[in-house]
């Protein structure tokens, strides 16, 4: 009984808010300019579909959009030299909750708890550059893909690692907890892995990479991004030219909450179709290149 | 309630029999069993050694000292300040990434480290046994012409091992607990066998309720052999 | 010092002098308990060490087989000085057996293996031979039966006897007793003496503290009187009960006979 309480209570709720989004159109309050010049360089008027969508979705908060991140993973996302967040997904987030009808704040915690984050009804969304598998739609529900991560492989300056297939030459591989990296590369070797005995799983990449630099592993597999940053940082490795592994990031989304998934799903779609979230990419990433 | 029952066996399933994943519990709590093993003996060697060298230093207070008894007992003084003033977490993290920054065989280095922590504390328990034998204990022995190590090795040591037994099986459970800890150096253990099936399948109540219930189980099954022993122990006192 | 009789005018001095003591003093921080003692004791002999509490008189017989480090002095028994550095003190302490008042029995060993694991573990004896021992001298004090129990079953009485004959095992010249039955009820006080008896009998040389004065005057060859660190008075147990002359053993004899 108290939980139909509480969804009638919620759904009253969210009507009320979108009753009065729709008349004084108030847009999310981004916490910092970086934001505000993305919302206005972005081209998204809020369209009717989307504000319908708001009529139905219930989040975790009235009128705000919890977004579950692990704050440490650039370009996607990280703590700004100002304290608040910036990055790919925080921008997308952002341009979201605006087409929702709804405030945006970014909830900072450990990797391995975004997604029980939004499972346990903490957090509305996970946004941590997520990579979509099959055994996790099993227990988490994932919106479009909006950006494309890239695994690679570092290795020592002169190591006999020279492709992705010299991997499979019994060799240790450091990898970070809870990455797709570890999953892939530790799945059995039939499977197009290595096995779990050819890897270390470390608590975070700069471990990983310590343990490289101390020979304890031969190579690391990690996302492109911070592994430019790690390269860039410590003389004496590289990174090789052959990708490991190109994955779709997306959003996470309880399965319970139908409503915010496809609301969430379409205002995703609009964005990627206007080339908003294009634009936000190659300003954090294809720019530099 | 029909469908509660089946989400929690589809989640079953997904964290414990698909792919073989029982597997990665069973080697995981075969790490944590190896890492305890391990840590437990070096602890002891360490812990009985330091425990006798502070004892022999206090109860030779007022006379002259070797040297090299000082400078012993000034070591263990050290090394257990040391071991008991830093975090088990911060001692792993040197070992694996300072100390033993190329071993490839992490298992040694979890064992060695977790046994030289282990072995400060242990320290202690054992010289509070120790402490609590009656000194005449020690005369009688020595009056009959054994020596110091012979006297502490046969009757010191088992009659502390008897009072102290308690707090040394909180000592070992504790070890047990910590071997969770060695997830940092990058060992598989139990617990982030539990972690990396989280990762995988982003579902968490099955994997941490189910390594929860493991390492209960596994203190339980300790709990009660530590009791069976301190039973036998007593025997010399019932009878 | 000087109230002390001269050694060479006591009766019974003869044989060969097992354990000399010159000048032994000691000292618990500034707290001397030992001012100077010289004493001969020798084979065969059965001294008899009285005194007041807190007289030292145990500080002394713990000295002897240095359980306590003299501050200074000498002690030389069968011609090794115990003071010196470099004496193996376990291979003198195996010749000189000591028993407790509190028995110090190893209460994790069965009575057998507490007669058994010196003279095993010093390689005095093979196991075998110590067992046969152990069940020789347990039948003199006719403890046979409890070889195999554990010293908490045991009596007092039966405590010491085992303690002494745990002492005995390592075949020792000489016995020291320690208050051997102030701990003990006072039905169980006859049973310990009549060991000792047997023991003072055969031919062992002794050196007891002890409050009996019967035992004193009835197994002992000579009395000490030891008070404020130093030997006050000694004598054969007849003279020295009988015509006692320094007023504080006068005095100290007034209030325990």
């Amino acid at each position: 009984m108290k939980k139909y309480f509480a969804l009638l209570l919620a759904g009253v709720m969210a009507l009320s808010l979108a009753a009065c989004g729709g008349s004084s159109s108030a847009p999310a309050a981004p916490a910092e300019t970086q934001k505000e010049e993305t919302a206005a360089e972005a081209p998204a008027e809020e369209t009717p579909a989307a504000e319908e969508a708001a009529a139905d979705i219930k989040t975790v908060e009235a009128g705000k959009l919890h977004m579950a991140t692990n704050a440490a993973f650039p370009p996607y996302e990280m703590i700004s030299d100002n304290g608040g967040f910036e990055g790919i997904d925080v921008e997308i987030a952002t341009l979201i909750a605006q087409k929702l009808g709804l405030e945006l704040v970014v909830d900072d915690m450990e990797f391995g708890s975004v997604i029980t984050s939004v499972q346990g009804g903490k957090s509305d969304i996970a946004m941590a550059g997520l990579t979509v598998t099959e055994e996790r739609k099993q227990n988490v529900d994932f919106t479009e893909s909006y950006a494309t991560g890239v695994q690679v492989i570092i290795v020592p300056e002169g190591s006999d690692i020279q492709t992705v297939d010299d991997l499979a030459n019994n060799k240790m591989i450091g990898v970070q907890d809870g990455t797709t990296g570890y999953i892939y590369c530790s799945s059995p070797v039939e499977d197009g892995g290595y096995g779990e005995d050819h890897v270390t799983s470390y608590p975070n990449g700069a471990m990983a990479i310590e343990a490289l630099k101390g020979g304890k592993v031969d190579a690391v597999v990690i996302d492109n991004e911070p592994a430019k940053a790690f390269v860039q940082a410590n003389a004496g490795l590289k990174i090789l030219d052959t990708e490991y592994i190109v994955e779709n990031y997306a959003i996470g989304i309880s399965k319970d909450n139908n409503g915010l998934r496809d609301a969430v799903n379409n205002a995703l779609k609009e964005l990627i179709a206007d080339g908003s979230v294009k634009l936000i990419v190659d300003k954090y990433i294809n720019a530099e290149n | 309630m029909g469908t509660l029952f089946q989400d929690l066996a589809a989640q079953f399933n997904q964290a414990f029999i698909e792919a073989d994943r029982w597997q990665r519990y069973l080697s995981g709590i075969g790490i944590s069993f190896t890492v305890t093993l391990g840590a437990l003996i070096i602890g002891i060697i360490l812990g009985v050694l330091v425990a006798i060298i502070r004892t022999l230093h206090d109860q030779q207070k007022g006379t002259d000292h070797s040297v090299l008894l000082s400078v012993a007992n000034k070591f263990c003084e050290f090394y257990t300040t040391v071991i008991r003033g830093t975090p088990m977490m911060v001692q792993l993290l040197i070992m694996g990434f300072v100390i033993f920054k190329s071993s490839r065989n992490l298992v040694g280095v979890a064992i060695l480290s977790l046994g030289i922590n282990s072995g400060a504390y242990t320290a202690e328990i054992i010289r509070s046994g120790i402490m609590s034998i009656d000194p005449g204990q020690m005369e009688a022995g020595r009056s009959l012409g054994m020596d110091y190590i012979t006297v502490m090795k046969d009757i010191i040591i088992p009659q502390a091992i008897k009072n102290i037994l308690p707090a040394l099986g909180n000592e070992l459970i504790t070890l047990f607990k910590d071997t969770s800890l060695v997830t940092v150096i990058g060992l598989t253990d139990l617990t982030k066998a539990a972690q990396q099936i989280q990762a995988k399948t982003y579902q968490a109540f099955m994997p941490y309720i189910g390594i929860a219930i493991m390492y209960l189980v596994v203190v339980m099954i300790l709990t009660k052999l530590l009791g069976i022993l301190e039973r036998r122990l007593r025997e010399s006192d019932r009878r | 010092m000087t109230d002390a009789k001269n050694t060479n005018q006591s009766p019974v001095q003869q044989g060969e002098v097992m354990i000399h003591v010159e000048n032994l003093k000691k000292s618990f921080g500034d707290n001397v308990v030992l001012n100077g003692i010289t004493q001969d004791i020798r084979k065969g002999e059965k001294v008899v060490i009285i005194g007041p509490s807190g007289s030292g008189k145990s500080t002394f017989l713990r000295c002897l087989n240095l359980l306590e480090v003299p501050t200074s002095g000498h002690i030389i028994f069968e011609g090794t000085d115990l003071t010196d550095k470099n004496t193996d003190i376990n291979a003198i302490r195996r010749k000189m057996g000591m028993v407790f008042q509190h028995f110090n029995l190893f209460p994790n060993m069965t009575v057998r293996r507490n007669i058994t694991l010196a003279p095993v573990r010093t390689g005095y004896m093979k196991q075998e031979e110590a067992d046969a021992e152990a069940e020789r001298l347990l039948a003199r004090v006719g403890l046979l039966d409890k070889a195999d129990a554990y010293p908490a079953s045991l009596s007092g009485g039966q405590k010491q006897r085992i303690a002494i004959v745990r002492a005995l095992a390592m075949n020792p010249d000489m016995l020291l007793f320690d208050e051997p039955t102030s701990a003990l009820d006072p039905e169980m006080v006859g049973e310990v003496l009549e060991v000792m008896k047997e023991l003072a009998e055969s031919g062992m040389t002794m050196a007891v503290v002890t409050h009996e004065m019967g035992f004193a005057r009835e197994v002992g060859t000579r009395v000490l009187f030891i008070d404020e660190g130093i030997v006050k008075e000694e004598n054969t147990p007849q003279e020295f009960f009988s015509n006692p002359q320094n007023p504080r053993l006068q005095d100290f004899l007034s209030k325990v006979l």
